[in-house]
Order: structure tokens, then C-alpha cells, then sequence
């Protein structure tokens, strides 16, 4: 594609100052040959945000919509269907992109078809104490795995808060599904990977996030984010195993005791874990920050669970659920690591296979089976794969074959404990405070 | 006797080692293709150690060799990460009045100037203009004095002298591997990680002294990398973090979680410590230090009994001085619950074998050493804060 031009999309909901800021850091934007507008979509706002906007010239196409509040998905569906230029780049109101992003995401278009590229987020946050700590170690955690070059992206990776597409694309597959209040993006993502589109981090395209979230608010957008969970499931059953909903966490002794009040009367539920809130600054001012995060866990889980019973009308539907996910497909390719890592990074290039057997010689190594919702495998998977998450079944079948050279140790037990052949189950969705 | 220091490659076949007269064991240090994998004390039998007791030795490098050679057969760096632009480093030297170490150092570490990084030298409260001879003999050296006394003083004259992303700092008495800059910048392409430690090794064990001295508190933290998270690690236990003589910082740490407290380690009552505090800073705000074995230093440890035993004592009143001021200033309690386990796991063995089973030996000496200086530690932190309020 040559010189692309950009349509910008921000959704806001009062923030006029923080939408503000963003525009001018829009304005001061290093020149991208096909230039680019930018959309403000005022969801519900009430704050003088449109008028304030109208009101200003920020040097550059802008065009500022309002609707009555519907949710980021759908302001972002109507910013975009505004959209005039070839890449919908879209970025929340508290975003405040430094002066290469936009060159950074035309390079990545570029460069790679069909792509979506996910820009870096750097955490500027609000709160401070533990909470604070907290809330930016998740927001860097966030891109911890896609840093990595071998990365396998799966439907969890995609970002709304700084992300760009072609529009053509976005219109392909429909726009965001405007009836989920979270996790939008984990449902665009499913579907733009199951079209075979190609999600990237783009280091270069960095933009300071001003995160301003309270306790208060992250607690209320676990609650949203058991229903959306539920929703995602609802629609595509495989991803269950993916998300925090399959794995029923050990909880501390508040998580207990809300989860049994609860199970009497929600209310009961609720009552208590809004005082046991008040265990936190407790704990912060005594330095107890393992305590301190074991009750934030509890809090957290408490209300994501909430979302959950509230979605899917209790447990046994919930299971219901979950066992409707389909059942394994074959394994579609076998490859022998004792060809050489180069070899095997060329055949994945060749069959992009969702799952593979991987053998060293007469050795089976391990088996990774079909991952809804992640890309299919690559050859820069490989190495990462075999150093992250079967060492030392390739050591063993290394060593077995006599592979490993004689002057290096035998293999000790910790490794021969660990060696068996293995499925590798699907990863956990990414850790989950806040959105 | 002495023990002797013999560097073995594991990628290479296992031949005996000739000629130890003189020596009564050798410390074996075991690479992989450059990268070093492990270590063992061996004795030395008829002045050599022959082939079947390398093997021995070789064999307990365990798992840590066998993930280097993973790593090298399928070509995987986990400290790698896409888009890393490269980092400028500065390489600072706190040093007073030891010129005879400094020159040592400074051979070694002109290499990187070559690289197009900077050296600079912080000669911290000078009696004699003995080091800016020194250091101007070299010529890619930048001398700066630092006129108030302190080894954090000194710290934070060189992230303020410094312009690059990182700092990276030894001490005058080490002598880093050619290798050991890159491998300390390669952990900083997370921007998570705020610092990056090293593998520090003796690089001569001589003397009793010397010998005591690894015994007791040896720098070797482990022969694979380890990323401490503040996120989940516990912020206070920094002990295995690494030290100060091999670490290196992003330059925009102190605008993060504020300079090194100028009241803790060398120059101060408190003796030590002030490297270990601001770990502890840098994990508490939920930022990481990695510690990674690749970077490779080698120490020159003190000679005679007595700097051993002042040097271990110095570490303990640093301790517990960091201690008192993370209790007071930080409502850190955690640091009570880490001064007990320390206590109980080294020190009162010690008290009680004296009690029960007689005179002290040399190396008990040290730990108690060791734990008079722990005593005088929250003294020493308040004459230390005392002594700052003053300046």
C-alpha cells in the first residue's frame, strides 16, 4: 500500500480535557505522506466535550459526532463508518501518542498484509500506594508476551485503546460487536485471526497512557467483564478453556466467606466484600502487600465471578457451557526436531498448521493441539516454544539420541522428573485486573 | 593453603589440570562456549586435579549448563525482545584513594570506550590527587571529584554526570569480562526492567582471608538469569538480587524512585547497604531487576583477616541500618520477619555452637563479625541521618 492516509477514531464519554490532550498530541504528530482526519465520537457525554471541540481548531481534520451513551464498540463502529482514510487507527480518549506513531503505524502497513498493529501503551498512572504499583505492572504485563519475538498472537492480544487496520478490513469483518460493554476486543480479535489476519505489536508506535482508574472503578468492570466472558463463550464455546472462567481459582479466606454469603443471598455477598475493601489501606499502611494483594485478588475474583453467575444463571449452566466446547481436531502436521531447528522453521512456514506433533527421532515431545482463537503456527514460534514450554522433554530426547555432547552433565533429576510427552493446554487468557 | 582459580570449557574435552603446586583445592569455573555455567571447589591431589574428578565436577553444573547448551543449539536469547533500539551505556567507577586497583580496572574496562561508551571515574572525597593520575592516564576516561564523602554520594554524581539510558557500574577493585556491558544493556529491552545485576567471581583466592571471604558471602548469585519482579517477589528480600560492584541502571530510575540514600554504605557510619536499598525501591514501585549471569566480573577480594572481618561487619551494620530506615520511613514490617530468618538461619547457629562446642573458628569469628555489625546497624542509621541533617 502507498502512502495510506489515517482516520483516527476516538470514542470519549466525559473527558473533554484528556480528549483535548490527545488532539493536541495528534497535532504535533511527525508528517505521514497520505496525512490523516481525525473522528471524535461523544458517547452520552454531558461534560461540554462536543461543544468545546466544535469550538476549537486543532489544526487538522477533525470531525466530532455525538450519540446518545452506547458504549465504546459502538462509537467506535460509528467514528469508523465516518472514516475516509485507508487505515482506521483507533485510540482511546486518555491516549497521548508521541510524535512517531502514526509513521510507525504506516511502516507497519507496509510492510505486513493484512494486518493489525497494536501500538505500546506506557502507563502514566493516577493512583498511587500499592493500587498504583499494581495497576501499572498489569498495563506493562499486558505487552510482556508480545514483546517477544516469537510470540504465538491469539485473540486476547488485540488492544482497542491503540490499534490500527485497514478500513476495508474493519468493514469485512463487521465492526465490533456493539452489544458487549467489555471485551470487545477480545471478540474482534477471535474473529479478525479466525479471518487470518496477521496481529502485531509495533514497539515503535508508543503513546503514554494516562490511566486514571480508581479501585471503585476496576471492581465494577470485573462484574462486566464475567458477563462479557460469558457472552464470548455463548458465541464461541471452544474459547472457555482459555479464559479465567475454567479455572476456578483458589480463593483467600474473604474470597471464601463472600463466595458462601453469596451463595445465601448476593446481597449478602455484595455487602461484605464492600467492607472488606476497607482491609486495604490497612494492610498498605502496615506494608503488608502480600496480604494487601491477596484481598484485592479476592475482591476481584469476587465480582468477576458475580458477572459470571449474573450472565450464565448459575453454575450448572455454566458448566453446561463450557461443555459444548468441540472436540479436538487431528493433529494436522508431525515434524522431527532432530532435522534441525531451521528445517522445522521452514516447514511450519510452508503448512502454517493449527496444531503439530513435534518428534526427535523416535521420540514424541510434545503435541500441541488446535488453540481456538490463536494464530496459526509459524516458524518463529519454534524456539520459543521448545526453550519456554518443553525444555526438557527436547533435552531428554536429545540426550537420548545422544545429541548432547559429552562433556556437558547428565540429565539431572528435575529434568528426567518433567520429561514426559505432553499435550500443552491453551494459555490463560492475559492476567486480568482491569480493563 | 591457597586455592587455586581455573577456568574449564565444557565444549572442549575434559583433560586434568597440571601444575597446582602449592595449592590444597581449586575453584573450577565452568563455561559453555564463552558463557559461564557453573562452579565447583576441587582438591588438589599431587599438585593436579586429574581427569575423572573434572568430570565429577562437571557433572553438578546440572541443569544450568544443560539450558545454556538449549539455548545455543536452537538459538534462543530470552532476554530478547522486538524492536529493542540500542541502549548507550556509561561505565562508572566510585572510587577513593586506590590507585593501585583503579589502573586494573580501568585496563580492563577501556574496551568499552572503544564501543563508543563512556567511562567515567568518581573519585569520592580525594586526600591526594593520586587517581586523577590515574584515571587521566587513560585517555577516554572522564575524571570527576566528588568532593562529599559517601559511596552513594559518588552513585548519584555519576547518574547526574551520565547522559546515556544506562549507568553501569563496577567497582575499583573488579575487573569486568569483555562481554559484560552487553550482557548487562540485553536485559533492558523490557522497559519493566529498571536495573540488571551480574555474575561477580573472585578473581584471586590467595590468602586465608580471601578463602573466608567467598566462604561466607561469595557474590555468586546462581549460573542462570532471574528476573525479580516487584510485582510478586517480596521487595525487601534483595539478597540474591546481586551487589553493587556489577549492576547497571537505567538513568531514569532516580526520577522513578529517587536517588540512592547518600546516608547508607561506604563513607557513612552505616558502612553498606545503600545498593540493597535501592532495590528495594526499584522492586516496590513494581519495576524488575534482572540478574544476569552473562555479565561477568571479577573481584579482587580484601587480602588479610582483618579488612575480611571489617568488611563483613560493615555488611551488617549496612543491613540492619537499611532495615531500620525501610521500618521507619517505609512501614516496610516485612524487614522484621527477613532480620529474624537471617538471625536464626546464620547467626544463632553460630552463637550457639560457641556456647556448646568451644573457641570460635575463623569463619565463625567472621559471622559474628558479622552480627556486632547487624547490632550497631539502627545506630548507625540514626548518627548517618544525623550526620546528612547536618550537611
Amino acid at each position: 500500500m502507498g502512502e495510506p492516509r489515517f482516520s483516527i477514531v476516538v470514542p470519549t464519554h466525559n473527558r473533554r480535557d484528556a480528549v483535548t490532550r490527545l488532539l493536541v498530541a495528534l497535532g504535533q504528530q511527525d508528517p505521514v505522506p497520505g496525512g490523516f482526519e481525525a473522528i471524535v465520537v461523544a458517547d452520552g457525554c454531558t461534560d461540554g466535550t462536543a461543544e468545546r471541540l466544535r469550538a476549537w481548531d486543532p489544526g487538522f481534520a477533525c470531525v466530532v459526532l455525538e450519540q446518545p451513551a452506547s458504549g465504546p464498540a459502538a462509537a467506535r463502529n460509528r467514528g469508523a463508518a465516518h472514516a475516509t482514510g485507508d487505515i482506521l487507527l483507533f485510540l482511546d480518549d486518555d491516549i497521548e501518542p508521541r510524535a512517531d506513531v502514526l509513521r510507525a503505524h504506516a511502516a507497519f502497513h507496509t510492510e505486513v498484509a493484512d494486518g493489525i498493529g497494536i501500538g505500546y501503551l506506557q502507563p502514566a498512572v493516577t493512583a498511587d500506594g500499592f493500587f498504583g504499583v499494581i495497576l501499572r505492572g498489569w498495563w506493562e504485563s499486558m505487552f510482556e508476551e508480545s514483546r517477544r519475538p516469537g510470540h504465538r498472537y491469539q485473540y486476547t492480544d488485540l488492544l482497542t485503546g491503540h490499534c490500527s487496520l485497514e478500513r476495508r478490513a474493519f468493514e469485512r469483518l463487521g465492526g465490533f460487536d456493539a452489544t458487549l460493554r467489555s471485551h470487545e476486543d477480545y471478540e474482534l480479535g477471535y474473529r479478525a485471526i479466525a479471518a487470518g489476519m496477521n496481529l502485531r505489536f509495533i514497539p515503535d508506535a508508543a503513546a503514554v497512557h494516562h490511566e486514571a482508574s480508581q479501585l471503585s472503578k476496576t471492581l465494577r468492570r470485573k462484574f462486566d467483564d464475567g458477563v462479557a466472558d460469558v457472552r464470548l463463550v455463548q458465541r464461541y464455546p471452544a474459547l472457555g478453556a482459555s479464559l479465567p472462567m475454567a479455572r476456578m481459582s483458589e480463593a483467600g479466606r474473604v474470597g471464601k466467606l463472600a463466595a458462601r454469603l453469596a451463595a445465601i443471598n448476593p446481597r449478602y455477598g455484595d455487602l461484605f466484600v464492600a467492607g472488606a475493601r476497607y482491609l486495604l489501606p490497612m494492610y498498605e499502611w502496615i506494608g503488608l502487600r502480600f496480604r494487601w494483594r491477596a484481598v484485592l485478588e479476592d475482591l476481584l475474583n469476587y465480582w468477576y465471578w458475580r458477572g459470571i453467575a449474573h450472565a450464565s444463571g448459575g453454575k450448572h449452566q455454566l458448566a453446561a457451557l463450557l461443555s459444548n466446547a468441540p472436540p479436538p481436531r487431528e493433529i494436522e502436521l508431525e515434524l522431527d526436531l532432530a532435522d534441525g531447528i531451521a528445517a522445522a522453521e521452514k516447514q511450519l512456514d510452508e503448512h502454517r498448521p493449527r496444531s503439530v506433533r513435534f518428534v526427535y527421532g523416535e521420540h514424541v515431545v510434545i503435541t500441541l493441539p488446535e488453540r481456538d482463537g490463536a494464530e496459526r503456527l509459524r516458524g518463529v514460534h519454534l524456539r520459543e516454544m521448545i526453550a519456554r514450554q518443553f525444555a526438557h522433554q527436547y533435552l531428554f530426547a536429545a540426550a537420548s539420541a545422544g545429541d548432547i555432547p559429552p562433556g556437558l552433565p547428565a540429565l539431572p533429576d528435575k529434568i528426567l522428573k518433567d520429561c514426559e510427552p505432553r499435550e500443552i493446554t491453551p494459555q490463560r487468557a492475559r492476567p486480568a485486573l482491569v480493563r | 593453603m591457597a586455592t587455586a582459580i581455573r577456568e574449564v570449557e565444557l565444549s572442549s574435552p575434559l583433560s586434568s589440570i597440571e601444575h597446582l603446586k602449592g595449592y590444597s583445592r581449586c575453584l573450577l569455573v565452568f563455561r559453555w562456549r564463552r558463557r559461564v555455567v557453573g562452579r565447583q571447589f576441587v582438591p588438589v591431589v599431587s599438585d593436579r586435579i586429574d581427569t575423572a574428578a573434572m568430570e565429577i565436577a562437571a557433572n553438578q553444573c546440572g541443569a544450568d549448563a544443560l539450558y545454556r547448551w538449549l539455548a545455543d543449539t536452537i538459538g534462543y536469547d530470552e532476554r530478547q525482545v522486538v524492536g529493542t533500539r540500542a541502549l548507550t551505556a556509561t561505565i562508572a567507577i566510585c572510587t577513593r584513594e586506590r590507585p593501585e586497583h583503579l589502573v586494573r580496572t580501568l585496563g580492563a574496562v577501556a574496551r568499552f570506550a572503544e564501543a563508543g561508551h563512556r567511562i567515567l571515574v568518581i573519585d569520592n572525597a580525594p586526600t591526594t590527587n593520586r587517581t586523577y593520575e590515574v584515571a587521566t592516564q587513560f585517555r577516554d576516561v572522564c575524571y570527576v571529584c566528588e568532593p562529599i564523602p559517601g559511596l552513594n554520594v559518588a552513585r548519584n554524581r555519576a547518574m547526574r554526570e551520565a547522559t546515556t539510558d544506562v549507568v553501569a557500574f563496577t567497582d575499583d577493585d573488579a575487573m569486568p569480562e569483555p562481554e559484560w556491558l552487553d550482557a548487562l544493556i540485553a536485559n533492558f529491552g523490557d522497559p519493566r526492567v529498571q536495573c540488571a545485576t551480574g555474575l561477580t567471581l573472585p578473581i584471586e583466592l590467595e590468602t586465608e582471608a580471601q578463602e573466608l571471604f567467598e566462604e561466607v558471602t561469595p557474590f555468586a548469585r546462581g549460573f542462570r538469569r532471574v528476573v525479580f519482579d516487584g510485582q510478586h517477589d517480596n521487595p525487601v528480600e534483595v539478597g540474591r538480587v546481586g551487589a553493587g560492584a556489577n549492576m547497571a541502571l537505567r538513568r531514569e530510575i532516580i526520577d522513578l524512585v529517587g536517588p540512592f540514600d547518600e546516608r547508607l554504605d561506604g563513607g557513612t557510619p552505616t558502612c553498606s547497604g545503600g545498593d540493597h536499598e535501592m532495590f528495594v525501591r526499584i522492586l516496590a514501585a513494581g519495576y524488575q531487576i534482572a540478574y544476569d549471569p552473562a555479565a561477568v566480573s571479577w573481584h579482587h577480594h580484601r587480602r588479610t583477616y582483618r579488612e575480611v572481618r571489617d568488611t563483613l561487619r560493615g555488611y551488617g551494620v549496612g543491613v540492619y541500618a537499611m532495615f531500620t530506615g525501610l521500618l521507619l520511613e517505609r512501614h516496610e514490617f516485612g524487614v522484621l520477619r527477613l532480620a529474624w530468618a537471617w538471625f536464626r538461619s546464620a547467626h544463632l547457629p553460630e552463637l550457639r555452637r560457641r556456647v556448646f562446642h568451644g573457641p570460635p573458628t575463623r569463619t565463625s569469628s567472621l559471622i559474628l563479625a558479622e552480627l556486632q555489625g547487624c547490632a550497631h546497624g539502627p545506630a548507625a542509621w540514626f548518627a548517618s541521618r544525623r550526620l546528612r541533617a547536618r550537611r
